[in-house]
């Protein structure tokens, strides 16, 4: 696999070298599986290929269960990786159980004193809320778990039931309740409280973050801002359109392999980047400019103008210095309020 | 006029009619072989995505027989859904003959028997095709016995085809010539043409096409129409193929087509017979009995704004589609829209589709009703027409109400008898008679209100009988009934367009069902939803859809992104075709779906 990933960037050299690299992620599943070599020389491919000068930020996704505090060192102190994100999810057992993760809440914090000891300044942690039987009480003891590590950034995703997964199984066959939508906004609410109250700013619906702390490669998203994905099921984005490479492992290699097309792209039309500046704007601190939509050559004037009227009156939008920024109330419920503004 | 032959296609739904006439198409080089396609008089593109034919289609042919005459077929591709059987009625009254197909793996079924009858009621000469014969469960045997009995005729006479492999296509062509009477008729005599269809060309207007039964018709002539007396300059005359091919001069015998100029509904009618403005035909041809809509449905368009342009489509509509009427109503709900008929469910569907398709007009249709007849008590003997729920007087002033009851035929395998016994008695139908056409097949006819039927009730013959069940019913008469009408109530608010006639026995099942089903089709909102159903201010069943309280997805990273827009993409359409109703939105699709109870 290593070995596609290296020609998938060689192939794709020309396109690579377009750009100015500022921010690299590894993610998607368990890169922490590659050793500090492996990760190396991924990173000396890519270097070949492109200047690393300007980088600013790399980040790896890990798992609690795959980390250990050699490993941690030599990623630091030898590869450019400065930035862990990792999946804690929950530090209450029964709710890992639920999710099937491979860790338990012990081994979650021991985890977190680990990447600490080892010398990261940059460290993201991720927790799940709204899950089934979960009460505000473990909510908020798993939140104050977390923000008793020096984490610069915090993301908290609701549950969502994705079909064909392990959890909507058991949900549907009545084994566990469907989790309760209201308990839900609650938690929501408390996380926005609570990590406020801890200093931490909210800068997007599910990213939180001490200030100035922002995930500079996450935002970059949000923005509109290029970017290239290397491997399986990484996907890119050039301003004009948004590149899918197959996701099934063994078709990627045998693509790359034979040199054939590994991936789909999807060329996004006027209205598509119109509708994803609202979406991925609107649920931003920074919001959108409303003069902006005129840069679209759409005519959605009037149907902008109305959908801000009527989502001001209800109170989920607010304009402050020019921009248009969701409330809280309407940050909970962003999705109906942005589907409101789009153009179809 | 010794060399024109007109015959029509008819048969039970999917025995092959289509297909069968490409084939007939292709062997006289009517259609260019590179031009071919699998049922290619389906010029719809809802006949194409559904597989079915709307629409009859006529066509001329250029035959040549075996004694090297050529012969002119003017044939008509007929649709086999009980809902168009007004499309093969007209098409029956331009011919002189007709190919009834039967599927070989299927026999006769309801709609072979009743398009029969209407094509012996015109006295056509019938040629019995046993069609799809290249199919290994075809029964040939079997269903020429079947044959043999329904017509009397001989073995011989059934002819073995497959529209598939092109088997029997030339002696189909022969018998026509041999068998179907050339038209008879005087050219020299005034003219009298019927008018069987017409179409709506925006470019062109109304396209009539008509059977000539005497006289000619020349470009330029000066015509009128018998009914609506009015007289315009025949602009092109010609004959239909695949396109409009001009011709000088038409005459008795022929089939064909004129184009006047006329660009609405109002001034052109089928059934009507063209006729010269100078030495005018004293009679008329016999045209054909007005359309008798069996359901009625409100159609409302999205945006209130849009009322004169859906009157302008209803009416373009109704000029390819003679058997759609309607008229103005208005809804306290809905605002103004148009009370439409139709012939059954599908057509109204095919009409919303059109709609939407052809005229780019997205609408509301109501909750459907069939036809009542109210009598109040202040006069017992002068009925009021019901076509929708809202006109159903005060019960304290109703003498009595009458439904609408239908004779059906059902032809079905003795195994699935039981079931279908039992899905007629759940529809308040009684067995009349029950006859065996062969061992393997019996015919049950049954009286049974029609409201009864045409709601879900072929579905359920269906599954019950595992398809082998067809069905066919014609009106009968009007009996009491038991009528009451069932109010929906969003959030306390009465909304009229979803109001419902039912019988009294099942007015409480139904209005549970109706609540269940809002409940599902009602997108949830940031506040309580209560729908209720009600007798007068009586409340028969309620429920409750709860407040939308936190709508927000979690992660929204590069490809989530594209996902996601998608997702709520979707969402934004589906409110586009909402309506606002008091505080509450409803989907366009709810009012027609709450009747449908199956599921
Ligand atoms: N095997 C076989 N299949 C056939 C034959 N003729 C038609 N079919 C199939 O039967 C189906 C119905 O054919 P159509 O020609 O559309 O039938 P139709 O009678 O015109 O149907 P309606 O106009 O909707 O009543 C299609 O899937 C055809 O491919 C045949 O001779 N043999
Ligand atoms: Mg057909």
């Amino acid at each position: 696999m290593l070995q596609a990933i290296n020609r998938e960037i060689e192939l794709r050299a020309s396109e690579i070298q377009k750009y100015t690299i500022e921010t690299i992620y590894f993610g998607g599943g368990t890169p922490s599986v590659l050793t500090v070599d492996e990760m190396h020389s991924l990173i000396s491919t890519l270097g070949g290929t492109v200047s690393l000068d300007q980088v600013v930020e790399v980040t790896m996704e890990c798992n609690p269960d795959d980390l250990n505090p050699d490993y941690l060192q030599a990623l630091l102190n030898e590869t450019m990786v400065d930035r862990i994100s990792i999946g804690i999810q929950s530090f209450h057992d029964p709710h890992l159980k639920m999710m099937n993760r491979a860790h338990n809440g012990a081994e979650a914090g021991q985890s977190l004193e680990q990447i600490f000891n080892a010398g990261f300044e940059k460290v993201t942690a991720d927790l799940i809320f709204g899950l089934p039987d979960n009460d505000l009480s473990i909510w908020q003891s798993n939140l104050a778990r977390l923000v008793e590590f020096p984490v610069s950034h915090i993301s908290c995703y609701g549950l969502t039931i994705e079909p064909n997964t392990a959890l909507k199984h058991v949900i549907d066959k009545g084994l566990i309740d469907m989790p309760d939508e209201s308990a839900a906004r609650d938690q929501f609410y408390m996380t926005q409280e609570f990590l406020a109250s801890k200093g931490y700013e909210q800068y997007e619906i599910s990213n939180f973050c001490l200030p100035g702390q922002y995930a500079v490669h996450n935002t970059n998203y949000w923005k509109q801002v290029p970017y290239i994905g290397i491997g399986p099921s990484a996907h890119s984005y050039n301003g004009r359109e948004r590149r899918f490479n197959v996701a099934n492992n063994s078709q990627y290699l045998s693509a790359i392999n034979r040199g054939i097309d590994f991936w789909e792209t999807e060329l996004l039309s006027e209205s598509d980047r119109y509708n994803e500046w609202i979406l991925t704007g609107l649920r931003t601190k920074w919001g959108i400019d409303g003069s902006d939509a005129q840069q679209y050559s759409l005519n959605i004037r009037e149907e902008f103008d109305d959908a801000v009227k009527k989502s001001i009156h209800a109170g989920w939008i607010e304009e402050s210095d020019g921009a248009l920024c969701l409330t809280k109330s309407g940050k909970v419920l962003a999705d109906y309020v942005i589907s409101s503004f789009f153009y179809v | 006029m010794e060399k024109i032959r007109n015959f029509c296609v008819i048969a039970h739904i999917d025995h092959g009619k289509s297909t069968l006439s490409d084939r007939l198409l292709e062997y006289t080089n009517t259609i260019a072989q590179r031009e071919m396609k699998d049922q290619a008089l389906d010029s719809m593109d809802l006949e194409r995505e559904r597989g079915i034919t709307i629409k009859s289609h006529a066509i001329q042919m250029r035959y040549e027989h075996t004694d090297g005459e050529i012969y002119t077929f003017n044939m008509i591709d007929t649709p086999g859904h009980v809902d168009f059987s007004y499309e093969v009625s007209r098409s029956i009254a331009a011919c002189e003959g007709a190919l009834l197909l039967v599927d070989a793996s299927q026999g006769i079924q309801a709609q072979t028997i009743s398009n029969l009858y209407l094509a012996l009621e015109h006295d056509l000469e019938i040629i019995p095709v046993l069609n799809k014969v290249d199919m290994d469960s075809a029964m040939i045997e079997e269903v020429s016995d079947e044959i043999i009995e329904l017509l009397g005729c001989a073995q011989e006479d059934i002819l073995l085809a497959s529209g598939k492999t092109g088997l029997g296509i030339e002696n189909i062509l022969k018998e026509i010539v041999d068998k179907v009477p050339a038209p008879k008729g005087d050219p020299d005599a005034p003219l009298q043409a019927l008018i069987f269809d017409s179409v709506f060309n925006p470019f062109r207007g109304v396209i009539a096409y008509y059977r000539i039964f005497n006289g000619s018709i020349k470009k330029g002539d000066l015509i009128r129409f018998v009914h609506t007396n009015n007289a315009y300059t025949a602009d092109e005359v010609g004959v239909l193929q695949m396109d409009t091919i001009p011709h000088k001069q038409l005459f008795a015998g022929n089939v064909g087509y004129v184009i006047t100029g006329i660009k609405e509904s109002k001034e052109i009618k089928v059934g009507d017979t063209i006729t010269h403005h100078e030495n005018p035909s004293k009679l008329a041809v016999k045209g054909f009995e007005d359309v008798k809509p069996m359901v009625f449905a409100g159609i409302f368009p999205i945006d209130n704004d849009d009322f004169e342009d859906l009157r302008d489509s209803l009416e373009k509509l109704q000029l390819n589609d003679a058997s759609l009427v309607f008229e103005p109503e208005s809804s306290a709900a809905l605002g103004f829209g148009f009370r439409c008929g139709f012939l059954g469910m599908l057509h109204l569907e095919i009409i919303q589709e059109r709609l939407s398709r052809e005229f780019n007009q997205e609408v509301i249709t109501t909750v459907p009703n069939v036809s009542y007849v109210a009598y109040l008590t202040k006069d017992p003997s002068d009925g009021l027409v019901i076509n929708t729920p809202n006109d159903l007087p005060d019960p304290s002033k109703l003498d009595r109400v009458e439904e609408p009851y239908i004779q059906a035929q059902i032809i079905t395998k003795p195994d699935y008898i039981g079931g279908i016994m039992n899905l007629c008695l759940d529809k308040r139908g009684h067995l009349t008679k029950q006859v065996y056409l062969s061992q393997g097949r019996v015919e049950m006819t049954y009286e049974l209100p029609l409201a009864e039927i045409v709601f879900d009730f072929y579905d359920r013959l269906k599954s019950i009988s595992r398809g082998y069940a067809s069905f066919d019913y014609a009106p009968l008469n009007y009996r009491a009934s038991d009528l009451v009408r069932i109010d929906i109530r969003l959030n306390g608010e009465i909304v009229d367009a979803l109001s419902a006639l039912v019988h009294r026995d099942k007015a409480e099942y139904i209005g549970r069902k109706i609540c269940k089903k809002l409940k599902e089709l009602l997108p949830r909102q940031q506040f309580v939803i209560a729908i209720q159903a009600s007798i007068g201010a009586k409340i028969i069943a309620r429920e409750t859809i709860s407040a939308l309280r936190k709508d927000v997805t979690a992660k929204c990273y590069g490809g989530d992104i594209s996902r996601k827009r998608k997702l709520l993409e979707k969402q934004k359409k589906g409110k586009k075709k909402m309506r606002q109703i008091g505080n509450v939105e409803v989907p366009q699709k709810a009012f027609l779906e709450v009747l449908k109870l199956q599921d």
